[in-house]
């Protein structure tokens, strides 16, 4: 099966005055429709270029991304206008440019020019019903808890209804609760209505949800050890279960 | 482990439920496995916890059931043990030192070992990538769930415990990485001429 996305030997640096930050490198990922891979890396790690080239809102300098079999290189930037519209969801937690705009507006604004504004908010509120956030739909931004900004991210990302959804650091000023939540979420979007799902996160405790993990070091792209390594890690109490 | 006490274990244990030495083995097996606590060793634990008085045979022998066809002797805390075992759950805990083998040959390497350090470091980062895929799981918040069995809640925060621990392991290989790469760098190239 084709993946919905992949990273093939994807990197990227960035020039600070003389000396090149190499902040990917030879980064290479799969993410298939009805999964959600974890990326663990500290900040600084380069967990939003990776998300960022995933989504082609930049390119790499060397290597592929391609989305459903497609070269995001060889797409127009009509094409990739296209894309970012209807497939590929963006998850963030800058909240809308507009402050006193409620929340069931701000959702809807990405479905106005095919529904209308009606249609739009019917939407919106049914989006944030479902990610559980529907006391938010007549709110302000600057009115929400870090919770409810979180929930509101990914009912406006959801609300296109994609096929690929970035998320970049979603639990951040989270307590453990609604970490909990807001990634449980992510994983039935994954799971239940088959979705890819790539997210990006400085927390270990956060990717437990994830069905792949990865971590991203010095640039490159670790993946978990095959099992016959495995045992350079020492176990801890509780954790040896009788198989 | 010298700070953990594997009698108060087995004291827990009983204080749970009554039970006879092979059956407590196997409970340490599937929820304390890393003591690697043989069953003879059970049964020395058992004798001596019998002689503080803190547990006691219940004077219900299964017959035939062991290996050898010997009666099994069933035991259960004494109201003195249970005091014990309170007195235990209540008592400062010992931290566990975490002994990495990488820390060891980091203080006996020598500079022409800094590639396979790195290797070495990498190689443990991926490993604890792969440990943290076998606790995948969703449902920590569960703990908070009066009716999820107190069992599985422990076993989820040790697990939670574990998490934790593995971010503090790979943080810090990545920090030591990142700086025995720039030490092998710089120390391959000429330093930059001191501008005047």
């Amino acid at each position: 099966m084709t993946p919905l996305l992949e990273l093939r030997a994807v990197s990227r640096s960035y020039w600070r005055g003389l000396h090149e930050m190499r902040v990917l490198d030879d980064v290479s990922l799969e993410v298939h429709a009805g999964e959600m891979v974890g990326v663990y890396g500290q900040r600084g790690a380069g967990k939003t270029t990776l998300l960022r080239i995933a989504a082609g809102f930049e390119s790499p300098d060397g290597g592929t991304v391609s989305y459903a079999g497609t070269d995001l290189a060889r797409c127009s930037r009509r094409q990739l206008a296209r894309l970012h519209r209807e497939q590929i969801g963006w998850v963030e937690r800058d909240g809308p440019q507009s402050g006193d705009l409620p929340m069931r507006t701000y959702v809807a604004l990405p479905l106005y020019r095919h529904h209308g504004p009606v249609e739009a908010q019917r939407r919106a509120v049914a989006a944030l019903a479902r990610v559980g956030a529907g006391e938010a739909a007549e709110l302000p931004w600057a009115s929400l808890s870090d919770t409810a900004r979180a929930l509101v991210a990914i009912a406006h990302a959801l609300v296109r209804e994609p096929r690929l959804l970035l998320v970049d650091d979603p639990t951040a000023g989270l307590g453990i609760l609604d970490r909990e939540r807001v990634v449980g979420l992510l994983r039935s979007a994954a799971q239940d209505a088959g979705l890819a799902v790539v997210m990006a996160v400085p927390d270990m405790p956060a990717m437990l949800q994830a069905h792949e993990v990865r971590a991203l070091s010095r640039g490159r792209l670790l993946a978990p050890a095959d099992r016959d390594a495995r045992g350079a890690v020492i176990p801890f109490p509780g954790s040896q279960r009788s198989a | 482990m010298s700070g953990l006490s594997t009698r108060h274990v087995v004291l827990g244990l009983l204080v749970e439920r009554p039970g006879y030495g092979y059956d407590l083995q196997q409970r340490i097996d599937a929820r304390l496995g890393f003591l690697g606590l043989a069953e003879s060793a059970v049964y020395k634990i058992l004798e001596r916890l019998e002689a503080e008085g803190w547990i006691e045979e219940t004077g219900t022998r299964r017959i035939g059931a062991t290996r050898r066809g010997a009666p099994r002797v069933m035991y259960r805390a004494t109201p003195l043990g249970r005091e014990r075992f309170r007195a235990w759950i209540a008592a400062p805990c010992e931290r566990a030192v975490l002994r990495d083998e990488l820390q060891a040959k980091l203080n006996v390497a020598e500079p022409d070992d800094l590639p396979e350090l790195l290797a070495g470091a990498e190689a443990q980062a991926r490993a604890c990538l792969a440990e943290l895929a076998t606790l995948s799981r969703p449902a920590l918040a569960s703990v908070a769930e009066p009716e999820v069995p107190w069992r599985d809640a422990a076993t989820m925060m040790v697990d939670d415990f574990r998490v934790r621990s593995l971010q503090t392991l790979v943080d810090w290989l990545d920090a030591i990485c990142e700086l025995m790469e720039e030490r092998i760098r710089r120390a391959s190239r000429p330093a930059p001429p001191v501008p005047r």
